[in-house]
């Protein structure tokens, strides 16, 4: 659940523990979550990179933000990726042992880990070897037949269709949105949607169970030639208004801008393209940030804000992006799960210096995040990386709603493991993802879910 | 064309295991136009005067110049006829013996049914069931009527006839027309006087000097003009293992509806509500549902208002299961406020029944009863009605004693009265 920002006083309500939709919160272990709403770019440059000398330093562009400086474009755009390019540039050998060179996980944007984190995992074997200027079956593709895109329906604020379909009894909905049988309240397209723009991407946003309005938002784009993919998630903030069309407005908007601005049939060296990824990331993180703006009520006292989540898939490799606390996964089917995105958030914080992670996750204002699209956002700045991918796998692009039920990789790529075990042959996304909303109410639903998968191969001589 | 909205006011949160939902639905009807001019069909009107013995003398006279007055209230083009009853009822106007028996009011019927109404004389007894009876095979013989309403006018009790005669005359009556029933003096009946009119749809008052007769008709008659809408049904929805507690009007007057649905399909109950002017009424739904878990959130009710097989407006009442006593704790304040006015009526007949039957003590009790909640309701009428048959020792908490020198009619005043609601102070 983000529920707040710093600066946004949370309600106090009374819990009760046999209300699954009432959550007890524990009682705060850190005062830093309350202090935080003043300083809260120099806390998060604070604790984010408690170790000057381990930052790179920062470029003039982003003074203002220590934490920013890697986000910069030149960095990105230096940032190697494969062993067999060129030397690496001199801010990551002065930082030696954060990011290796050849490290399928390493972020190339951003500072990618505290100094307390554990190092990253070894490179796996086979990805050094691929000659990088090569380019795959599907790039070349590209110039001759451009995939045909896919564009959603444009999703209703209110309203039901009438002809929609009771999911308690069968019967059918009223246009009031109730059934005529059972009287059972019938989800909203807002409270509900889920878009497979190909066979291999799909995804559901979901209301869940206690809410009364779906703040999450999800917009997706994918073509099948060249296999391309842009994913999108945002979680408005519950405390701030307007949240539930300005998510929207921000998701889709990030999607457009996103699958508009990376580049196709790129056939230059992967660093370039990881650097023209990553341009296409900010240009999406901007225009979802001016969607949010512009969804938000000019008087607004509490203007709308949400988080960011973002992945764009192409030449086997997934460019990331991430603002607050929704995430991006990578969990192959053989190997290691892996989480690409790292929240901003106070939870993160936490865990930052030292806190385990289902502990500062549990704790009060955990879901408190420090990054976020909207007006009063200082610096909508992302973390962004890139993923190199091996093997057969699903690509995972979600909020909290899901990942409070299962935050580690692992967790997570078993119950998706369980979940498509009972039907194993159709591991199909769309209802896959459907199946982890599903399985996210069965945990209480306690937040809105959304769940954006994609179904990745690898290499051709890997699947 | 007549336009109607819904509002509804509840708590929609009931506590875990919670299954009772009360609401306050608000209907408000505008532009509703004249009877007979939307377009829907013609309307009728009938008046019935009591033309008994006991009406000798200035009633009569003054009960003759009321008719007439009704005359000239009546709309040109509508259907109409004026009875004259005793033991038996007459067809005084129009004169004839087969056909149609109404016409329709143009100038010159209205002249001939003023002169056969200056023609009335006071004779014979009282039969009630009879002149309603008349009334009902008089609109039945125009056909295709859409609105039909008559006034009655009595100034006794129905002596004529059994209870039962009157009875089963009153339930052919039932749906046929609306019928607002005025009683002259204080020697008619109002648990009489009000079985008819509850069944009929309409409203029922004391008319204590006969001198107020023609403006009290007039005021009737341009009423029953200015309900555009012909005729209206309550639908109450709920879903499939619901179980409606009651469905009642609450505001102008309170109602009992709950006994007088039809099933429309198994899940609708249809209540008739008659005609429609430009007004708000209330209504208290309340619905019995199998609870479901906390957090769950299900519709109760679907309240409608339907003219014919269209639904014109639809209020929702909905339920939500939460554990948390600061949302299911509050009850509604206008479910409360008519909770209070419901109760009020209640007490106020019951404890005129008792006094009625020499039980003072019952009758001091609940006539305290109404004494306070009138007070807590902010229902003046009924507080000032009360102040003339008990002395109020303490409102607050419903100290009385019975006055020894109540006057009849200020009693009866108080019983027609005592089903008029306020509605909630904003």
């Amino acid at each position: 659940m983000t529920d707040a920002r710093p600066d946004a006083a949370r309600p106090q309500t009374v819990p009760s523990p046999a209300d699954p939709c009432l959550k007890p919160d524990p009682p705060l272990p850190d005062r830093r979550a309350t202090s935080g709403g003043s300083g809260l770019n120099a806390a998060e440059a604070a604790d984010d990179i408690p170790t000057a000398p381990l930052a790179p330093p920062p470029p003039p562009d982003a003074a203002t933000a220590p934490s920013q400086t890697t986000a910069d474009p030149t960095v990105a755009a230096d940032t190697p990726t494969v062993p067999l390019n060129p030397p690496p540039p001199r801010n990551l050998t002065a930082a030696p042992g954060q990011t290796s060179p050849d490290d399928d996980t390493s972020p190339d944007d951003d500072i990618p880990t505290a100094p307390l984190s554990p190092p990253p995992p070894p490179r796996r074997s086979g990805r050094a070897a691929r000659p990088a200027d090569v380019p795959t079956a599907p790039l070349t593709d590209a110039a001759a037949s451009p995939g045909v895109v896919w564009r959603p329906e444009p999703v209703a604020a209110l309203g039901h269709p009438g002809s929609a379909t009771c999911a308690q009894c069968g019967a059918v909905v009223d246009p009031d949105g109730y059934c005529t049988q059972c009287g059972s309240r019938a989800k909203s397209p807002r409270e509900h949607y889920a878009q497979a723009p190909a066979a291999w991407v799909a995804g559901v946003c979901d209301i869940g169970l206690c809410h009364r309005h779906n703040e999450d938002a999800l917009a997706l784009r994918a073509s099948d030639s060249p296999r391309r993919a842009a994913l999108v998630v945002c979680d408005g903030v519950t405390t701030s208004q307007d949240s539930g069309q300005a998510s929207l407005a921000g998701a889709e908007a990030g999607a457009e801008a996103l699958w508009l601005a990376s580049p196709q049939g790129l056939s230059g060296i992967p660093t370039s393209a990881a650097a023209a990824m990553a341009q296409a990331l900010r240009a999406a993180v901007r225009a979802a940030d001016a969607a949010v703006v512009a969804a938000t009520a000019p008087d607004s006292p509490n203007p709308a804000s949400a988080t960011l989540a973002a992945a764009l898939v192409a030449d086997d490799t997934i460019h990331w992006a991430n603002l607050g606390d929704s995430r991006v996964y990578w969990l192959p089917q053989t190997g290691q799960p892996v989480q690409l995105s790292r929240d901003h958030s106070l939870a993160q914080l936490q865990i930052d210096e030292g806190v385990p992670r289902d502990q500062a996750e549990a704790s009060a204002g955990a879901h408190t995040i420090t990054r976020w699209l909207g007006r009063d956002s200082a610096q909508p700045a992302p973390s962004l990386g890139h993923h190199l991918v091996e093997a057969p796998g699903w690509l995972l692009v979600c909020t909290d709603g899901l990942w409070n039920y299962a935050s580690e990789p692992a967790a997570l790529a078993a119950v998706l493991e369980d979940l498509g075990r009972r039907q194993p042959a159709t591991a199909e996304p769309l209802a896959l993802a459907q199946r982890l909303v599903e399985w996210a109410d069965q945990q209480g639903g306690h937040d809105n879910v959304t769940v954006a998968l994609a179904r990745l191969d690898g290499p051709p001589d890997n699947s | 064309m007549a336009t109607f909205s819904t509002a509804v006011y509840q708590n929609e949160f009931l506590p875990d295991q919670g299954t009772d939902v009360h609401a306050i639905v608000t209907v408000s009807c505008a532009d509703a136009g004249a009877a007979g001019q939307s377009g829907q069909g013609e309307v009728g009107e009938i008046v019935v005067v009591d033309t008994s013995g006991s009406m000798i003398g200035p009633r009569i006279e003054m009960a003759k110049l009321a008719a007439q007055t009704a005359c000239d209230a009546i709309l040109d083009g509508t259907w109409f006829a004026i009875v004259a009853g005793t033991h038996q009822a007459f067809l005084a106007y129009p004169r004839v013996t087969s056909g149609p028996g109404m016409v329709r009011m143009n100038p010159q019927t209205r002249q001939e049914a003023k002169r056969a109404i200056a023609a009335f004389r006071a004779d014979g007894g009282t039969a009630i069931g009879a002149w309603l009876l008349l009334t009902r095979q008089l609109f039945a013989s125009v056909p295709g009527l859409v609105g039909r309403h008559a006034i009655v006018l009595t100034d006794g009790e129905d002596y004529n006839e059994t209870p039962t005669q009157l009875d089963q005359a009153i339930r052919q009556c039932i749906g046929q027309f609306q019928a607002d029933c005025r009683g002259i003096g204080v020697d008619w009946k109002v648990s009489q006087a009000r079985k008819i009119a509850q069944a009929l749809l309409g409203s029922v008052d004391i008319i204590p000097d006969a001198r107020d007769l023609p403006q009290v008709l007039g005021t009737l008659i341009r009423q029953a003009m200015s309900r555009g809408v012909a005729d209206a049904q309550l639908r109450v929805w709920t879903p499939q293992d619901a179980q409606i507690l009651f469905v009642r009007q609450v505001s102008p007057t309170v109602e009992d509806l709950t006994h007088r649905g039809q099933a429309l399909n198994p899940l609708t109950q249809g209540y008739p509500t008659g005609a429609w002017g430009d007004e708000t009424r209330d209504y208290h739904v309340a619905v019995r549902l199998p609870a479901k878990a906390v957090g769950q959130e299900q519709l109760a009710a679907r309240v409608q208002l339907a003219v014919g097989a269209q639904i014109l407006t639809q209020g929702l009442v909905k339920a939500r299961w939460s554990n948390d006593p600061t949302l299911t704790a509050q009850i509604s304040p206008q479910v409360a406020h008519y909770t209070g006015q419901t109760e009020l009526a209640v007490a106020i007949q019951e404890g005129l029944a008792a006094r009625a039957a020499g039980d003072d003590r019952t009758a001091t009790r609940r006539l305290g009863r109404a004494v306070q909640l009138a007070a807590r309701t902010g229902n003046a009428e009924a507080t000032s009605k009360l102040q003339r048959v008990v002395d109020v020792a303490d409102a607050a908490t419903g100290t009385v004693r019975l006055r020894r020198d109540i006057d009849k009619a200020d009693e009866m005043a108080l019983d027609t009265a005592s089903t008029k609601t306020t509605r909630i102070r904003a």
